[in-house]
């Protein structure tokens, strides 16, 4: 069957844009994604010109005194192409000589989650001081130095799961990080979360590529309901009728935000590095789905049953692996002086599913089909978590409706 | 036909599992991980190939369900298409795909329609429970990626492609 999303034209592209209203910003990059759909396979980008890319954003920023070595490709992620490099230079502060080692974090032609690096590289500004992230360099947001849009930040030191015991699945899902360490790090958790979540109002003027949503309204989680609908709408490779009577039931049932968070929007085990001598959290990633919203949207995520497992007796449900739910919603309350509401956590875990329906049964197949990212075949992998989820999605409507 | 698809995918398997994986360059972890996530879909595909036609008409067959159930709730949406697709002993994969893929679309635009009306929880009811064979379905078919966090709790897949299976001319 001909579909017109397989190469969209404007005719289509205007009508996805006039029918969900979203942020300019995220207007913008799914405007793109569609324009962009057409030209671009992915076609493998040697590490040369990744790093000759890198430099030419560099000396944009700070001049010719500086050095590029040793870049190296980095694993890990399904959506973003990440080299390491050192950096030879004089720091931001123009001191003596020194090696930084850096990440570059680059967009494929095509992601699983089609962001903003702008959005990205703001929000982990925002972040330094508040909970531990990668001191975040330079952005090009729009690829005027690099083959696409990407960032630079520091290199994290740390693991994402216990060299001991290997994540048996991709991208961090279903870490056990054992009855020992898990403890040490579900205090940390909840506490970064806590923080994250209580950045006051005052700062996000930082953060121009955001709105900031109304509190005691419903603009801000409408315009994120149009943000995936959209998304579905330009990536579906097949209709799914349940995924619009959630969209429907999210648009009738959207409570008023009561507090606007930044919103981490995969937080989660897998999007956090740890030290294993000192067992300390030393990093939160991937910020790319980062929002400001309602914290509910991060509980009832890092609680889905998807990023979890059994304890050891067999019987208690850790989520994300450290701890249970009630348990964390608990602690929540106490580090961030917020409260936890049943009905929003269960409004924001349709809300989650739905989003997620989106990414993998929509986006992740699209993206594969038309072989535009450096990991084709993780994407077709991981959008099998999409079955799960569908199904998650069915059964929580059924309850409600 | 010899040599047959199946023993031409396990021994795709076994080339990349024994002979390529091991030369691989360990620090490449990129090239590890993508290796073993294409023996692990190479697997995937072997299992479900002879299962292809039964699994194409079970779809067909949720999706007709679906269809008949959103039209008892008020919004009639065209059958006839997958009825002469499922009722065509020549019907291919690719026919059967093409049926439910349209009446998919027409099911879509039915609930969207019956936003806002009378209709709207009728209809939304009657996808949610509709929906579930196929939500079974897809999860039983994708168990062995290992998202499941209980997958022991979904019915087997013979189960979920019974009637695929039966009504196969």
């Amino acid at each position: 069957m001909p579909d017109v999303r397989d190469a969209p034209d404007e005719t289509f592209i205007a009508a996805v844009r006039s029918r969900f209203s979203v942020e300019p910003e995220i207007d913008r990059v799914l405007t793109a994604k569609l324009r962009n759909r057409v030209a671009s396979g992915y076609t493998a980008i040697p590490l040369d010109t990744l790093a000759q890319g890198a430099a030419a954003l560099i000396r944009s920023e700070i001049a010719d005194d500086f050095a590029v070595r040793n870049a190296r490709w980095l694993g890990g992620g399904a959506s973003k192409l990440q080299m390491a490099f050192d950096l030879d230079w004089n720091g931001t502060d123009g001191g003596a000589r020194r090696t930084t080692a850096l990440v570059l974090r680059m967009e494929p032609p095509a992601s699983i989650v089609e962001t903003s690096r702008a959005r990205e590289f703001e929000m982990l500004r925002l972040m330094q001081g508040v909970v531990p992230v990668p001191a975040c360099y330079w952005v090009d947001a729009t690829g005027a130095h690099l083959p696409h849009p990407g960032l630079i930040y520091a290199m994290a030191e740390g693991v994402a799961n216990p060299s001991a015991r290997p994540s048996q699945q991709v991208s961090g899902i279903g870490t056990n990080f054992g009855p020992d360490l898990r403890p040490v790090l579900a205090g940390q958790f909840v506490d970064s979360m806590a923080a994250v979540h209580t950045v006051p109002a005052a700062r996000f003027a930082e953060l121009p590529s955001f709105l900031v949503p109304a509190t005691g309204g419903t603009d801000g989680i409408v315009r994120q309901l149009n943000w995936w609908r959209r998304v579905w709408e330009e990536d579906r490779p097949e209709a799914m009728p349940l995924v619009e009577v959630a969209y429907r039931w999210l648009l009738a049932n959207a409570p008023p935000l009561d507090h606007v968070s930044p919103v981490h929007g995969d937080f989660r085990a897998g999007n956090f590095l740890y030290s294993e001598q000192s067992q300390q959290i030393t990093a939160w990633l991937d910020w790319e789905l980062a929002v400001l919203g309602d914290r509910h949207q991060d509980l009832a995520w890092t609680t889905g049953p998807h990023f979890g497992h059994y304890a050891e007796d067999g019987r208690t449900f850790l989520a994300s692996g450290l701890l249970p739910a009630e348990e964390l919603f608990a602690r929540y309350e106490a580090a961030s002086g917020l409260s936890v509401d049943r009905q929003r956590l269960r409004y924001y875990r349709v809300y989650n599913d739905f989003a997620s329906c989106v990414h993998m049964l929509a986006t992740a197949c699209r993206v594969a089909r038309h072989g535009q990212t450096h990991q084709d075949v993780l994407v077709a992998w991981i959008a099998m978590i999409g079955n799960v989820i569908s199904g998650a999605l069915r059964d929580t409507l059924e309850e409600i409706i | 036909m010899v040599p047959d698809a199946e023993l031409q995918l396990g021994v795709v398997i076994k080339a990349l599992r024994d002979v390529v994986a091991p030369a691989v360059d360990p620090d490449n972890k990129l090239a590890l991980e993508q290796l073993h996530l294409s023996i692990a879909t190479v697997g995937l595909v072997q299992r479900g190939l002879p299962l292809a036609h039964a699994r194409a008409r079970q779809e067909l067959l949720n999706a007709l369900d679906l269809a008949e159930a959103v039209g008892a709730a008020g919004c009639p949406v065209e059958t006839m298409p997958a009825q002469a697709a499922l009722a065509d002993p020549a019907a291919n994969e690719t026919r059967l795909d093409d049926a439910r893929r349209a009446m998919l679309i027409a099911v879509e635009q039915a609930v969207a329609d019956a936003a806002g009306t009378e209709r709207e929880t009728a209809v939304a009811r009657a996808v949610i429970r509709a929906s579930k064979p196929q939500c079974d379905l897809a999860r039983a078919w994708s168990a062995p990626a290992g998202f499941e966090v209980e997958p022991d709790a979904l019915p087997p897949l013979a189960d979920l492609l019974a009637r695929g299976s039966a009504a196969a001319p």
